[in-house]
């Protein structure tokens, strides 16, 4: 797989813009999925998402494949999520689960699961940025503990620690929260 | 395997990054350590409260970002021309302090240009020389060739501008006409796909609300 986005972005270079947009539908997908995390509501999220293939296709004449592509490409992501999520969480900290839209008519047990899942992602979002952004990028972005501290540009052990306490700590919030493991029952 | 060795493996056990030697090893440890066996299963439910979480994806909007990149890339020759613009005018006025004999000076906001004044000599008093005419002519003449040379650099400029101008404005009017008639041609091909559904299956619905 990594191959063939080298060499799209080969071609890419070559201004062939059925490359470009090949590469835009590969990984449209998995890059909104961690900016969505990273980065605050979906409105900027979906902004974001544009600005990395934005940036993608403004450097392809630079781009070199020494390395996998998702690690340059998540790198883009990274830089611009850190930024966006600076300016977010300056000006508002509420939970950005979205409400059912018609939640009158939802039966109960879709209530509740939505009423779980907006502890999770305020659990989530609770954590401190620095263990946050590691996790979201390991879970999210189905990325290797290598691959993460390479986009991050942290030791490898400082991630897998991270991750580690980032769970450990989602685990204790939930917990405050009143989610136990209960909750995962189908 | 202690649990100081174990517990950093735990997460990489998780998330099945463990290598095959490594992997019997800790499962060995967490046969016997109820401590790092109960660590796991608590790490493993957090991933699973997260795996509960909706993925939230998003479409890039390709056309809109074609727009950006073009706006992006005349922005930023607009950019470059004023630099390169503003680089010949400080060339030209360079050129002109060394070979006329101007004098540059910004005095009370204002910029003042005026021919250099000859250099004190040691010989005794005498009365100020008059500049011959000729001399101040020929100064006279370079300023005025480089005032030239710069407002033939801007009208190129301003030229230039103008042609890309118009070349992205044409680029921009198209690439609306190919939306609208891609967007035609879908409600069309969705129009016949509904038509060829109902002459296959067409219902008539009752009182109930079901098809007969």
């Amino acid at each position: 797989m990594s191959e063939r986005d080298h060499e799209l972005m080969r071609r890419c270079r070559d201004d062939d813009a059925a490359a470009f947009e090949e590469l835009v539908r590969r990984w449209e997908g998995p890059v909104s999925r961690v900016l969505t995390r990273l980065a605050g509501p979906n409105g900027e999220a979906e902004d974001l998402c544009q600005e990395v293939f934005l940036r993608v296709l403004g450097a392809r004449n630079r781009y070199r494949p020494c390395g996998a592509f998702s690690t340059w490409l998540y790198r883009i992501v990274w830089n611009l999520a850190r930024d966006s999520a600076r300016r977010w969480r300056t000006r508002d900290h509420s939970s950005v689960v979205q409400s059912p839209r018609d939640s009158e008519a939802c039966p109960a047990e879709a209530a509740a699961r939505q009423e779980l899942l907006g502890h999770v992602d305020a659990a989530l979002e609770a954590l401190p940025a620095h263990l946050r952004d590691v996790l979201v990028l390991k879970h999210f972005g189905e990325l290797s503990f290598v691959e993460v501290a390479r986009i991050s540009g942290l030791p490898t052990s400082t991630v897998k620690s991270r991750v580690h306490t980032a769970l450990v700590a989602l685990r204790k919030e939930l917990k405050r929260r009143g989610i136990d493991q209960r909750e995962l029952q189908p | 395997m202690n649990c100081e060795d174990a517990k950093p493996q735990l997460v990489e056990l998780l998330y099945g990054e463990v290598g095959a030697e490594h992997r019997a090893r800790l499962q060995e440890h967490l046969a016997g350590c109820d401590y790092c066996r109960q660590e796991l299963e608590s790490l493993e439910r957090s991933r699973q409260f997260l795996n509960l979480l909706p993925a939230r994806e998003t479409a890039v909007d390709l056309n809109n970002l074609y727009r950006r990149a073009a706006a992006r890339t005349e922005q930023s020759r607009r950019v470059w021309r004023r630099g390169a613009l503003a680089a010949c005018a400080a060339a030209a006025l360079v050129a002109g302090v060394a070979l006329a004999g101007l004098n540059v000076e910004l005095s009370a906001g204002t910029l003042v240009l005026s021919w250099r004044a000859q250099p004190a000599t040691a010989q005794p008093p005498a009365p100020a020389p008059e500049v011959p005419l000729p001399t101040l002519t020929r100064y006279d003449r370079r300023l005025g060739e480089l005032e030239e040379l710069v407002q033939l650099l801007a009208t190129e400029v301003d030229a230039g501008e103008r042609r890309h101008q118009r070349t992205f404005a044409a680029l921009a009017r198209e690439l609306v006409s190919l939306e609208r008639q891609a967007r035609a041609g879908l409600d069309l091909l969705q129009r016949d796909v509904r038509d060829l559904y109902l002459a296959q299956y067409p219902t008539n619905l009752t009182e109930a609300g079901g098809p007969q």
